[in-house]
């Protein structure tokens, strides 16, 4: 009896040390005694390599302290031990702060599946996602936040963009005619499904929800520029320029806009005004090569070929120099766990 | 293609990049592997650039390689992938268009002098209107509108419209592929196409072939697919098309991943068939079926050069029938690496007869010739019309 006693004693010895000593810490860092703290949850961890609030605490304090590196395999061993969504979100945001974002995504799917609802989560996981150019996962979580969430009208357009980056142009357009049903007075929701009716080639009712669009947020540049554009597109050269005007007041170096304007200032005849145009939005967009290509044609049409082709080496070696001015972000697949 | 007047052929050609094994990354293994975040074939930004070359004619019927001396080697880095030769500013003298592939399209203009300039930004048909670089595949000439002259009409990549350059006039373009009404099918990666009447209304329609590039997509059940069906385009018109492609039988409506698409009256019932190559398949060859039910007549023209080059290829060919004017020309390659019949195919319509017929000869001589009743090949030979 008196054996069996002291075995018990001599088993949960080191274990109540050990968890003595993380409350000790704990107490340390809250008096702000970073080193004492830090101490303790040493000890604790080397009596019990799996304490898993030593080696919780240990690793907030060290990611907390901008030791990120030395924090990031004590928050992985605490997972390990106890995995949860408390511990899975900061490792999340440990690696984030590395600079990790795979084991950032990761950390953040492991903590999803202890709160499935919680949107706030998928919203940063989102981004993450996104930032990731992994546009198919960055839709997908967004997709599942919207089921969560089905009123939230910024949810449904973060995931329309996220479709439209993925390049799934359907699940895009599903969602824009959706948004515009449930969100009627959003000047987003019907320029989102305006502009994928453009994309479609439905010029009629595209004009139609990009003009609602115009009139619901007269603040709201892009309608106005789309708007213009498909106007220049039908070769409506004459009512293009107002809405084209209306989103350069609104974003002067909104250069489509710009370009789209002198297009059908050029096609009117106004070959100077369309030359100043350009000129004005080369100096406010100074790295698009857009405002040099339209300048060139213009040119080309005053029949002074050597402006027109000076203009358009200006505009390959802006579109050389500054790629992602003009090119769109390619979506990858995320890669699969290691 | 006669590019110097001078009787002899020159072929202008191209190699749409510089692809080795040994060097490009396996699919999804760096950035220009992956497609919609798929893991594919590399390729074509991050690879080396292809180039064009131009092949003169000896008069020993020999070819030398003559890209240097007329300008067209001095643009760099372009993933071109088909050359049409064509007079597309109408001074009578045989430009090059370049559709190329996520670089700028390229127009040569010739400048009479034995050298080409680069003119594609300039006239606008090197990017989209946005500036954008495009998927350039295949290209068609014609003149869809009827004012003369010569349109192009450029297949893409899926996720963005053919381009329908519309020719305003000394060879600037417009692209009115939205006005047109062919911005309907983004879904399709376009290879092959023309403008071609192939319902003998006397209008210009225009036929595309389609497949992707991507086998995986299949694997991958993405609502994009490999193979692909085709399109026909109806020309109503006043500048606009309707696509009648479901209207247009089983051989449209089946799904192959399409490159080439040769035009020709195959069985020679007064109507344009259209022979297609497929990926990892046997070749289509679809008939025309109008021919059994239609009304419409047409007329065929065959060209015989003498000063010019025997087959007459960079002839433009104008007919007067029914009122209308249409024209047409004799290519030596367009759509896809493809070739069409070389004999002219017009429709005419309710037109009888055709009133006359004007020949501008690849050696810049312009002839007239009587016309004749529809339904008949007219053979003619330079020098035998009215100069």
């Amino acid at each position: 009896m008196i054996l069996a006693a002291a075995i018990v004693l001599a088993l949960l010895m080191p274990q109540s040390t050990a968890d003595s000593l993380a409350e000790q810490g704990l107490a340390a860092a809250q008096q702000g005694d970073g080193a004492g703290s830090a101490r303790r949850w040493q000890q604790a961890i080397a009596m019990n390599p799996r304490h898993y609030a030593a080696l919780f605490n240990y690793g907030v304090y060290l990611h907390r302290s901008r030791a990120e590196a030395e924090a990031a395999p004590l928050l992985d061993r605490a997972a390990a031990v106890q995995p949860g969504y408390q511990v899975h979100f900061v490792r999340g945001l440990n690696f984030q702060k590395l600079e990790r974002r795979e084991d950032t995504i990761r950390a953040w799917q492991a903590a999803l599946k202890f709160q499935p609802r919680n949107l706030k989560l998928m919203q940063v996981l989102s981004v993450e996602f996104s930032q990731g150019r992994y546009f198919h996962e960055t839709a997908a979580v967004l997709r599942e936040a919207l089921a969560v969430a089905p009123g939230e009208e910024n949810l449904y357009l973060l995931a329309i963009k996220a479709y439209q980056d993925a390049g799934e142009e359907a699940e895009a357009a599903q969602l824009a005619a959706q948004a515009v049903e449930c969100f009627p007075r959003s000047a987003r929701a019907q320029f989102e499904y305006g502009f994928y009716l453009q994309k479609r080639g439905s010029t009629a009712p595209a004009l139609e929800f990009l003009r609602k669009a115009m009139e619901l947020d007269p603040r709201y540049e892009e309608p106005f520029f789309f708007y213009g554009d498909l106007l220049v597109k039908q070769s409506e050269w004459k009512p293009a320029l107002a809405p084209l005007r209306q989103a350069l007041a609104i974003r002067p170096e909104y250069s489509p806009a710009s370009v789209a304007l002198a297009r059908a200032l050029m096609n009117l005849g106004k070959l100077d005004e369309a030359v100043a145009e350009l000129e004005q939005a080369a100096k406010l967009d100074p790295k698009n090569a857009q405002p040099w290509m339209m300048s060139s044609q213009i040119y080309f049409r005053m029949g002074q070929e050597e402006k027109a082709s000076a203009a358009k080496e200006t505009s390959v070696r802006l579109r050389r120099e500054n790629p992602s001015v003009l090119e769109a972000a390619q979506a990858r697949p995320f890669p699969a766990v290691r | 293609m006669n590019f110097w007047k001078q009787g002899l052929v020159s072929v202008p050609d191209t190699s749409y990049q510089q692809f080795d094994p040994a060097t490009t990354p396996p699919p999804g293994k760096a950035s220009n592997c992956e497609w919609k975040g798929m893991p594919v074939f590399c390729g074509p930004r991050g690879l080396p650039f292809g180039s064009a070359t131009l092949y003169h004619q000896r008069a020993d019927a020999t070819f030398e390689d003559v890209t240097k001396a007329p300008g067209i080697g001095t643009v760099q880095g372009f993933y071109a992938f088909t050359p049409v030769a064509a007079d597309l500013n109408g001074d009578g003298w045989v430009d090059i268009y370049f559709a190329s592939n996520s670089t700028p399209s390229m127009l040569f203009r010739n400048q009479k002098n034995g050298t080409f300039r680069e003119i594609g930004t300039e006239t606008g048909v090197a990017l989209n209107e946005h500036g954008f670089e495009q998927g350039g595949n295949g290209v068609g000439v014609g003149d869809y509108n009827r004012d003369g002259l010569l349109d192009i009409v450029k297949t893409n990549f899926s996720g963005d419209h053919p381009n329908l350059y519309r020719n305003t006039g000394g060879g600037i373009f417009e692209d009115a592929v939205l006005s047109a009404g062919l911005a309907i099918n983004p879904q399709f990666v376009g290879w092959g196409v023309a403008l071609v009447d192939l319902d003998n209304d006397g209008w210009q329609d225009i036929f595309q072939v389609n497949g992707h590039v991507y086998l995986e997509l299949d694997k991958a059940g993405r609502s994009e697919t490999y193979t692909q069906p085709r399109l026909v385009y109806r020309n109503l018109g006043g500048g606009k098309f309707e696509d009648v492609s479901a209207m247009a039988g089983a051989g449209l409506a089946a799904r192959h991943s399409s490159r080439g698409a040769v035009f020709a009256d195959f069985d020679n019932d007064g109507d344009i068939d259209v022979a297609v190559m497929n990926m990892g398949e046997p070749p289509s060859l679809l008939r025309n079926g109008l021919a059994a039910g239609s009304t419409a007549r047409w007329i065929k023209v065959t060209l015989e050069g003498v000063t010019s080059n025997r087959s007459a290829i960079g002839a433009l060919v104008t007919i007067e029938a029914g009122g209308a004017r249409q024209t047409l020309p004799r290519l030596g390659q367009s759509s896809f690496l493809s070739q069409n019949e070389l004999r002219l195919h017009f429709g005419l319509g309710a037109a009888e007869a055709v009133d006359s017929v004007t020949v501008r000869w690849p050696s810049g001589a312009t002839e007239v010739f009587a016309g004749c009743a529809a339904g008949a090949t007219l053979v003619l030979k330079e020098g035998s019309g009215r100069r």
